[in-house]
Parts: structure tokens; C-alpha cells; sequence
């Protein structure tokens, strides 16, 4: 003990809180939860439009959107017994997420109900609110190329602005198939290699 | 090599295997058992009986439960813990500017 001097603990302590900061976040699974469910309701939407069938679209979401808040709240249960450490950037990020939600909820049924947004412009907004959204998750989880994921998302959103039309649907399920599913994937692959599950403790 | 000062130094906090809790704990906000055992390295038995000194000593906050039958360790550090480290590091730094 007495051989140790102050830089050497203060080294220490550097060392086990870079360490201990460098634990992945969050696991990934809302991600592809929500890439399913929104994919799904699309290609619903879709095959409405092109079949002309009568369905409500706020109801078609209203009901996806009551599924996947149920399933959220029964993942992140699950996520409660499962989780060994709980970080302030995790819960930063679980709020932005929350709020990006929120939002998108907020435009998707008061400018459909107002008529205020075009409903063809509806994949264009939600897309460079979803951007922001990775752009802020790169910084959350210390990964660098979540921040491309957030360009994509611009990108895509930027495209849909000026093409509107019954295409953009398959545009927008595929921007969620490669740029939220995908990525939640590689968000859950490496939260598992990091976090085996453990049943002996 | 600059000795510490063994009159100013917060000697709960100064054993290794502690101050390893104490900068676990400073970078994530709680961490079960398991976790800080695998961050530290330590022991079962070693970081437990670390644990209640810190624990008694009003630096740390233990949530137990049971979760799947097993029970389970939750531990934060409180706000006198908090500052009792602040107080510490800002001694060591003291002691290199010295």
C-alpha cells in the first residue's frame, strides 16, 4: 500500500470508468419490434390503396401502434430483470426515443385529421425525425456508424419530399427493413456478445 | 513518486477493490452484483465483504429483489458516496500538484 502514490490511483480510477463506460446501452430489440410493426401496417396501407379497399388508415395504426406500446412495455419489463447495469445514456435514450415517437404520433394524427400535412408527405417528415433520432443514438451507444444510418434516414426523407407517390410506401418499408431493422439487429448481436445471458448468478 | 499523505486520505475509500466500486459505480448510475464483480475481478466473497463496508459506511444504496426465484443486487452510490469520491480524487490531484 504504501508503495502506491497518487497518479497511480488516479490512473486507476481513469481505467475502470472508461472501462465500465464502454458497455453497450441498450439491446437493440425496439428497434426491429417497432421496423416490424411499422413495415407491417405499410404493406397494409399499401395493398389498400392499390386494391382501393375501404379501411380507415388512422385506425390500421391506431391498432399497430396500441400493439407495439404493449410489446415495448413487455420488453423493457423483461429488460428490467435482465439488465445488470443501468446508464445515464440509456436513459437518455430511452426519453428520445419516447419523444420521437411521441412526435410522430402527434403529426400523424393531427395532420391527418387536420389535413394540414399531405398524407404523401408523411414518410418524408417521419424520416428526418427518425434521422435526428439515430443521429443523437450514435453518440448514446459510442458508435460511429449509427451516424450513417441517421444520413440514410435524411437522405431517404429528402427523396420522399420530392417523390410522392404510391411507391413511396415500398420506399419508406425498405428505409425501415435496411435502416431500423437491420440496424437494431447489429444493435442486439453485439448487446449479446457483450451481455451473455446468465443463469447461474 | 509522491507518497500519500495517510492523515487526509479517506481510508474506506482508499482500499483498491473499493475505489474500483466507487469508479464502476461513478460510470454507470446503478450495477447489479454480477456486473461489478466482472468489472473489478474480484471475488465472490472479497468484493461482498467490500460491498457492506461501503454499505455501512452510507456510500452505498443496495436494492436487493428477487427476479426468477435468485435474488438479486442492485448498487448505487449516494449522494454522500458521490461526495466523499469527488472530495477523494480531488485530493489526489491535490497530492500530484504538490
Amino acid at each position: 500500500m504504501k508503495e502506491r502514490n497518487a497518479e497511480e490511483d488516479l490512473a486507476f480510477i481513469r481505467r475502470v470508468m472508461e472501462d465500465s463506460r464502454k458497455i453497450m446501452v441498450d439491446d437493440g430489440l425496439n428497434y426491429i419490434l417497432w421496423g416490424i410493426i411499422i413495415v407491417f401496417g405499410l404493406a397494409i396501407i399499401y395493398i389498400k390503396e392499390v386494391s382501393r379497399i375501404s379501411l380507415r388508415s388512422d385506425l390500421i395504426w391506431l391498432i399497430f401502434s396500441v400493439i407495439g406500446v404493449f410489446l415495448t412495455l413487455w420488453i423493457n419489463r423483461h429488460k428490467h430483470f435482465q439488465s445488470r447495469a443501468k446508464t445515464f445514456a440509456g436513459q437518455i435514450l430511452k426519453s428520445l426515443w419516447t419523444a420521437i415517437a411521441l412526435s410522430i404520433a402527434i403529426i400523424g394524427l393531427v395532420g391527418y385529421h387536420t389535413d394540414s400535412i399531405s398524407i404523401w408527405s408523411f414518410p418524408a417528415v417521419f424520416s428526418i425525425i427518425i434521422g435526428l433520432g439515430y443521429f443523437i443514438s450514435a453518440l448514446l451507444y459510442n458508435q460511429s456508424w449509427i451516424k450513417f444510418v441517421a444520413v440514410a434516414w435524411w437522405g431517404g426523407g429528402l427523396i420522399m419530399f420530392f417523390w410522392k407517390s404510391i411507391q413511396t410506401i415500398i420506399l419508406f418499408s425498405l428505409m425501415m427493413i435496411l435502416f431500423q431493422i437491420i440496424p437494431g439487429i447489429a444493435l442486439y448481436k453485439k448487446w449479446r456478445k457483450e451481455w451473455p445471458a446468465k443463469t447461474d448468478d | 513518486m509522491i507518497d500519500f499523505d495517510y492523515q487526509k486520505i479517506n481510508h474506506i475509500i482508499h482500499s483498491r477493490i473499493r475505489l474500483a466500486v466507487f469508479a464502476v459505480l461513478m460510470s454507470v448510475e446503478e450495477a447489479e452484483f454480477t456486473f461489478l464483480r466482472e468489472k473489478i475481478k474480484a471475488t465472490d466473497g472479497n468484493l461482498s465483504a467490500n460491498l457492506k463496508r461501503l454499505e455501512e459506511a452510507g456510500y452505498l444504496a443496495v436494492k436487493k429483489e428477487l427476479v426468477n426465484r435468485k435474488p438479486r443486487s442492485t448498487y448505487r452510490l449516494t449522494e454522500k458516496g458521490k461526495k466523499s469520491f469527488e472530495l477523494y480524487v480531488a485530493g489526489l490531484e491535490t497530492l500530484i500538484k504538490k
